[in-house]
């Protein structure tokens, strides 16, 4: 369990993938109160408003076209996420504990059960919830969503397994304040406690990686000179 | 018609909302209430819709950005902030709303929060990713819009 105040990152979507550039979305998160933001697919930025985590997303058609890119995104990228969706790539994803998090569990109907998040645990990998549907979708496919989004959430509690809080946003205008969305997902019975330790927990994955980032060689560390 | 006695009246909560929209767009007060009821309607139907009470007292609008004052019943108060945050389109215009504090009378909200950024907002053409496109600018904020499509950016992105 984090401390109150760790602090609060997002996962963004930049241009060119976005509608949003990078630096509009940092000045945008830094008005909303978040310590920083991780840019997917951006490359490298330097910015002011806020903390900027390069980030990296792996998706494809399927797990073969998929495991050939992985260990060199691994290397080039401070967080990695793999896109799941069907229970064939979310194996891949919580299989590997070079991964990071991942997204888009749930596009399918029953792509997540408890032998994935069980293996997501041991192997350290988060897995992310995404809460934008929630000011998109509407009518059936928000019920369905809401759903799987639901039973995503049960299997997490109950296996004690990491995940992250994210809204997938594509424009600066998808972010909404931490205290917001805390708000939005207690209107669909979701803890707000519960979703303010997954968007601390995205600040744990950060510092984590940095640190193994800035070892002179894998498995050193330098401990600070009391 | 006798008033109520004190501790049995309403108290409310007036929540001050910031809502962020394309440079190029100005909101119109009738279609924030409509799109707060909307999204009130489509997260939790009658019942939520019913219980948040959303009603839009106040409106100010310039190009980029609307300061709205939303009345809510004291209860409701954190709920009606999940629906705000669920607000994500004005009449087909995309928004960012964000709410920006509240308060316990019109007044104190006016007062501390009704007073955002009127900058003019500057039309200009602009190349972006060696593109040439037209640019809102207003201060460090740039909208785009061009062959690409609409992008959200800042200065520092301009070539």
């Amino acid at each position: 369990m984090p401390a109150e105040d760790a602090p609060l990152y997002e996962a963004v979507y930049p241009y060119p993938q976005g509608r949003s550039t990078a630096h509009r979305f940092a000045q945008h998160a830094g008005t909303l109160g978040y310590d920083g933001l991780v840019m997917l697919g951006a490359g490298h930025v330097d910015s002011s408003g806020c903390d900027i985590v390069d980030g990296a997303v792996l998706s494809g058609p399927d797990v073969a076209s998929m495991s050939g890119g992985l260990h060199q995104l691994r290397a080039a990228h401070t967080v990695l996420l793999v896109e799941g969706g069907d229970h064939a790539r979310n194996r891949f994803a919580v299989d590997h504990p070079a991964v990071d998090v991942l997204v888009g569990s749930i596009d399918d109907r029953m792509a997540v059960n408890h032998v994935i998040v069980r293996t997501a645990r041991a192997h350290d990998v988060a897995i992310a919830v995404d809460l934008g549907p929630l000011m998109t979708a509407d009518g059936g496919r928000l019920v369905r969503y809401l759903q799987r989004c639901r039973e995503l959430i049960r299997l997490l509690q109950h296996e004690d397994a990491p995940y992250v809080i994210t809204t997938a946003a594509h424009s600066h205008r998808q972010l909404r304040a931490p205290r917001d969305l805390t708000a939005l997902a207690s209107l669909v019975d979701i803890d707000p406690a519960w979703v303010r330790v997954g968007l601390q927990r995205w600040g744990q994955i950060i510092t984590h990686n940095r640190r193994r980032q800035d070892a002179p060689a894998a498995g050193v560390t330098i401990e600070e000179d009391p | 018609m006798r008033p109520l006695p004190k501790h049995m009246r309403r108290r409310r909560r007036y929540l001050a909302v910031r809502l962020g929209c394309p440079l190029d767009t100005t909101l119109d007060a009738h279609a924030v209430q409509d799109a707060v009821w909307q999204t009130a309607r489509r997260i939790g139907g009658a019942s939520l819709s019913a219980a948040t009470d959303l009603r839009v007292m106040r409106f100010e609008s310039t190009p980029g950005v609307a300061m709205a004052l939303v009345r809510t019943p004291h209860a409701a108060e954190t709920r009606a902030r999940g629906v705000l945050a669920a607000v994500d389109t004005v009449a087909t215009t995309p928004v960012a709303p964000q709410v920006i504090g509240t308060c316990g009378t019109i007044a104190a909200c006016e007062e501390r929060y009704m007073n955002h950024d009127t900058r003019p907002v500057d039309e200009r053409d602009v190349a972006f990713d060696s593109e040439p496109c037209t640019a809102f600018v207003q201060g460090t904020q740039v909208d785009i819009v061009g062959p690409i499509g609409d992008i959200g950016a800042t200065r520092l992105d301009l070539e």
